[in-house]
């Protein structure tokens, strides 16, 4: 849905990283190469930005009445 | 104890401290890394007053992401009250709580991502530590108003109040080698992961190497127990008396400030002991007079 906040395994804050790595990716780096530049060594931070499908953009135009 | 208390920093960085504690007793060295993530109190969103919010995203859901957004909490420390004295405490109470504002509107034609650098602090010294984490995506003619409360709070109560990712210490790895025994097909398996190991036993062809880079040593164990077997050439044993900790902040107090805390949380439980234990021998000595 959107980028978690936090590594649900071990905690590490994430969301800060999501633009730039999103970035990169999109402009063609290795994302490997992006997460050892951005410093995420543990696999469970690494597969949390790598899996990441951010679905926020398609369904926010579902708004609630308020 | 007679063995001396060493420590020794091997690494520092803004959130990362490793360093060798020796002459320490593990049950100790343990009970500090515990302490890291369950009795050091941190800043953390704990009360949200959703006023209006018609994203996708539910106000629950919203309340969860802020209440995970690290907060610096290095002066909060000293300026707000701990958990303990903050029980009965209501929301209005500037002793206990820290008040944050966000309030985002986006016209018929406007899109934006709120950010955690749009929470209004009403405190500088309570702030997100990132200013970038977006915390919800909004579409044209969206409202998000709302009122956040942060107090002081432990990580044993909810992980967001944990100030550590990682907190850990192991034994310090050693290995003994000598070149001329070490058999080829140990060397080759050590190489496939560790090459710079065998670069430096290659160079020094013998003595002995404690491993005290932030690596792990669970593949060259592997080899040394299934491939280095029949011969003497290469040893990979563990020093039980000294740990390399390492401990990982997540941003709210520098990793220095998280252990200081921790060892003085264990010194004020310690104390309590003594005194509790006090109070029940003067008052079974009473009985007994
Ligand atoms: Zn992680």
């Amino acid at each position: 849905m959107i980028i978690p906040i936090r590594c649900m395994t071990c905690g590490t804050p994430l969301a800060q990283y999501w633009e730039e790595f999103q970035r990169r990716v999109k402009q063609g780096e290795d994302p490997e190469k992006v997460l050892d530049d951005i410093g995420l060594k543990r696999y469970c931070c690494r597969k949390t930005l790598l899996a990441h499908v951010p679905s926020i953009y398609e369904v926010r135009w579902f708004r609630r009445v308020l | 104890m007679t063995e001396k208390r060493k420590i020794r920093l091997l690494e520092k960085a803004p959130n990362k401290l490793r360093f060798l504690v020796e002459g320490f007793p593990l049950p100790l060295v343990n009970a500090i890394r515990r302490a890291c993530f369950t009795d050091v109190p941190i800043m953390a969103i704990d009360y949200v007053e959703v006023f209006e919010n018609n994203t996708v995203l539910y106000d629950e859901i919203i309340a969860h992401r802020l209440a995970l957004i690290p907060l610096t909490s290095e002066e909060a420390l000293k300026k707000y009250k701990r958990p303990e004295n903050c029980r009965e405490g209501d929301i209005g109470d500037t002793n206990c709580y820290a008040v944050l504002r966000l309030e985002v509107e986006t016209g018929p034609m406007e899109e934006r991502i709120v950010y955690s650098g749009d929470l209004e602090t009403f405190d500088p010294d309570v702030r997100p530590v990132y200013d970038n984490i977006p915390i919800v995506v909004m579409a044209p003619d969206q409202r998000l108003r709302l009122q956040a409360y942060a107090r002081l709070g432990y990580g044993k109560e909810h992980a967001k109040w944990m100030p550590v990712s990682v907190a850990a210490h192991k034994y310090v790895p050693i290995v003994e080698f000598d070149v001329n025994k070490i058999g080829e097909e140990c060397l080759s398996c050590i190489e496939m992961s560790y090459p710079w190991l065998v670069e430096k036993i290659k160079k020094s062809k013998q003595g002995r190497i404690e491993i005290l880079e932030d690596i792990n040593t669970s593949a060259l164990y592997w080899c040394a127990q299934r491939k280095c077997t029949n011969n003497e050439g290469f040893k990979l044993h563990y020093d039980d008396k000294r740990f390399i900790m390492t401990i990982e902040s997540t941003g709210s107090l520098s990793p220095k400030h998280i252990v200081l805390e921790a060892v003085n949380a264990i010194v004020k439980k310690a104390e309590n002991l003594l005194t509790q234990l006090d109070k029940i021998r003067k008052e079974s000595g009473e009985v007994r007079g």
